[in-house]
């Protein structure tokens, strides 16, 4: 089996302390802006609550949803919630495959991004379905459609997040004994008692012996190995949900590839931000320098170009057929009602993230900052032009008389304030659920960044 | 090209009752008038003509009425009727637009007529659509099982339940502790 995380560090590395210190502090004190940042955030959160309370008692009309549109805005964030938690889980498992010892002040961060974004990005399917009610005919056994892609779209994204977790979990199992080690020396109290706990259900009873260490490090390689083929199955299944139906726009077989270079493309600027929040929260800058930025940088732009072909592929295709309903859909992507998200997505999420990385001057911490930025804005626009257009193609189509021309009525999708709302404070969960987490767990592997620091300094080399 | 014209061709007007309403009312309508909606025959590739004809209340042909002819449909609450089209009447009093149906089954037309933008009449009709473009829907599905096999979803279902098997295995494995029989 893989051997992912190399031989343990000795005790006295350099490194050790320091880190543990900077690492550790977090976790074992509140920091200052804590409690203020949970609060804010948890506000924006209860506002989309708010929202969707509304929405059940007003209907789906008031989410903007009526007959000319039937998908909108939550089907688009399903899409690219699920899509950046794939990226956060593929980046962290490639690094660990390939044995980038530059990926060990990354891999967790990467992996926590994956791990709350997946849950947020999968309730958008109860707002979706207008009531809730129904999520009970998804997994409710009686009600099994086996023919429906929605089915195997929940199969596929509730295993997604059982690996999710356990991803997260193993590399996280000797710093929770690290943690608990350091627990132990407190005075005892309520607080630390209930952290006690938490801690030893982590640990179990693993207790770091080579032996333990083999097992850890071989299981984490087989998961990493499994993750990969895992994620691109499984996005792959969520984009069935529109590449079988029978609408123009939707109906592309192109699709199950274009959804798993959307999300590793996203998934990778989203980890880049969440990178950078905790660099500058956690005054991590000793650990975390510009070229962690850059390589990330470079990894993200390779699958954006790999975007851009794709969405070339789709438009080429579907308007060289020159049948009604798919050419009609590209003449208004490209130069119709949708022109303007697309063309924003086309030169903010794929022209200028690619022009920053080419060149050199703007190609620092703060530009690849930037370009993650515009990328994950723009890949949320590109999953509203992926889905509204179709979804507001004419139902019925007509002429009049001596025109010559069969068009229909395109429908409108309205962004009213209760899906804006739900959507903000989806948004606003990431960083809620990524603070609540590195309270409890320290940001960066410090075991991980231990190892490879010694495997690094046995090779006389930088890590 | 083949397949659509031959489903298209073979939607079926299966009755013409009209219906003349008197909606007017509204402040400066000079009366009523009455609206008789009928469909013709389909047309291979292009689809069925919905022919509106509009008079006044004293029988003569209003030309220049906007005619508004939409379709009802119970997929949602609220706004039942989708517009197909518009069309103005002529010095006869008729207008056409031609209708191209994208689902099958009983369908429920409402044209009304409009001028100076008050409502001066409306008319319904009911036709049956056996076929539609088979871009709008399923047509004759056939179901996953019957197509490839309940084995293949079977495959499936042991393959996911294999996934989680396993992420539980490994979960185990590593809380075991240093006392694995195999391993000692």
């Amino acid at each position: 089996m893989t051997d992912v995380i190399a031989t343990p560090a000795p005790v006295e590395h350099r490194v050790d302390h320091e880190l543990r210190s900077a690492v550790l502090r977090p976790v074992l004190e509140t920091p200052r802006w804590w409690w203020p940042s949970i609060l804010v955030l948890g506000a924006v959160v209860v506002l989309g609550i708010i929202a969707w309370i509304f929405q059940l008692a007003h209907g789906l009309g008031s989410a903007g949803y009526n007959n000319g549109a039937f998908w909108g805005i939550y089907e688009s964030n399903l899409v690219a919630f699920i899509g950046v938690s794939y990226g956060g889980a593929v980046v962290s498992a490639i690094l660990r495959l390939t044995h980038q010892g530059w990926r060990a002040p990354l891999t967790r961060i990467a992996e926590a991004t994956a791990l709350v974004t997946l849950p947020i990005g999968m309730i958008f399917i109860i707002p979706h379905l207008g009531n809730p009610g129904k999520i009970w005919e998804l997994i409710w056994l009686p009600y099994w459609n086996l023919s429906s892609p929605i089915l195997w779209d929940f199969f596929a994204v509730s295993t997604y997040l059982m690996a999710t977790i356990v991803f997260f979990y193993l590399p996280l199992v000797p710093d929770a004994q690290v943690v608990l080690t350091q627990l132990d020396a407190e005075a005892p109290s309520t607080r630390v008692r209930v952290r006690q706990t938490l801690y030893r259900v982590l640990v179990g009873r693993f207790g770091g012996t080579p032996t333990e260490r083999r097992r850890l490090n071989g299981s984490i390689g087989l998961l990493a190995i499994m993750i990969i083929p895992m994620a691109v199955s499984v996005h792959s299944v969520l984009s069935f949900a529109f590449a079988s139906s029978s609408r123009p726009g939707y109906m592309e077989t192109i699709f199950p590839v274009y959804f798993v270079v959307a999300a590793l493309y996203s998934g990778v600027a989203l980890v880049v931000l969440s990178v950078a929040a905790v660099r500058k929260l956690y005054h991590l800058e000793s650990y975390i320098s510009s070229r962690h930025f850059v390589r990330l940088g470079f990894l993200m732009i390779a699958f954006g170009a790999a975007y851009l072909y794709l969405t070339f592929t789709e438009y080429l295709i579907d308007g060289y057929s020159n049948t009604a309903g798919p050419a009609a859909w590209v003449y208004q992507i490209i130069a119709g009602r949708y022109w303007v998200p697309f063309w924003f997505y086309f030169v903010a999420g794929g022209l200028v993230p690619i022009l920053i990385m080419a060149i050199k001057p703007l190609r620092t911490m703060t530009g690849v900052t930037v370009a993650s930025v515009l990328v994950v804005l723009s890949l949320w626009v590109k999953r509203l032009v992926i889905v509204i257009p179709p979804a507001t193609e004419p139902i019925v189509r007509a002429a009049t008389k001596g025109s010559g021309a069969v068009s229909g009525l395109w429908g409108t999708f309205h962004f009213t304030w209760v899906p804006i709302s739900i959507t903000v404070a989806a948004t606003a969960a990431i960083p809620l659920l990524l603070l609540i987490v590195f309270r409890f767990v320290p940001a960066l592997s410090v075991t991980e960044m231990e190892e490879v620091a010694a495997e690094s300094s046995h090779q006389g080399g930088r890590p | 090209m083949s397949r659509r014209v031959q489903l298209l061709g073979s939607l079926v007007v299966a009755g013409t009752a009209s219906l003349a309403l008197f909606l007017g009312g509204v402040a400066g309508a000079a009366g009523a008038g009455s609206l008789a909606l009928r469909a013709g025959s389909p047309t291979h590739g292009v689809g069925t003509e919905l022919t509106a004809v509009v008079d006044s209340a004293a029988g003569a042909p209003v030309a220049n009425a906007v005619v508004t002819f939409a379709v009802h449909v119970e997929e949602f609450a609220g706004a039942p009727l989708l517009t197909v089209g518009t069309a103005t009447t002529d010095a006869a009093g008729v207008a056409h637009v031609t209708y191209q149906p994208t689902w099958a089954g009983p369908t429920h037309f409402v044209a009304s007529a409009a001028l100076g933008g008050a409502t001066v009449a409306q008319g319904t009709l009911t036709a049956t659509v056996t076929q539609t473009d088979p871009f709008a829907g399923p047509v004759n599905a056939t179901r996953t099982d019957g197509l490839i096999g309940r084995w293949t979803v079977a495959v499936l279902l042991a393959l996911v339940a294999a996934m989680w098997i396993i992420l539980l295995a490994l979960v185990v494995r590593v809380q075991q502790g240093p006392t694995r029989p195999l391993e000692s």
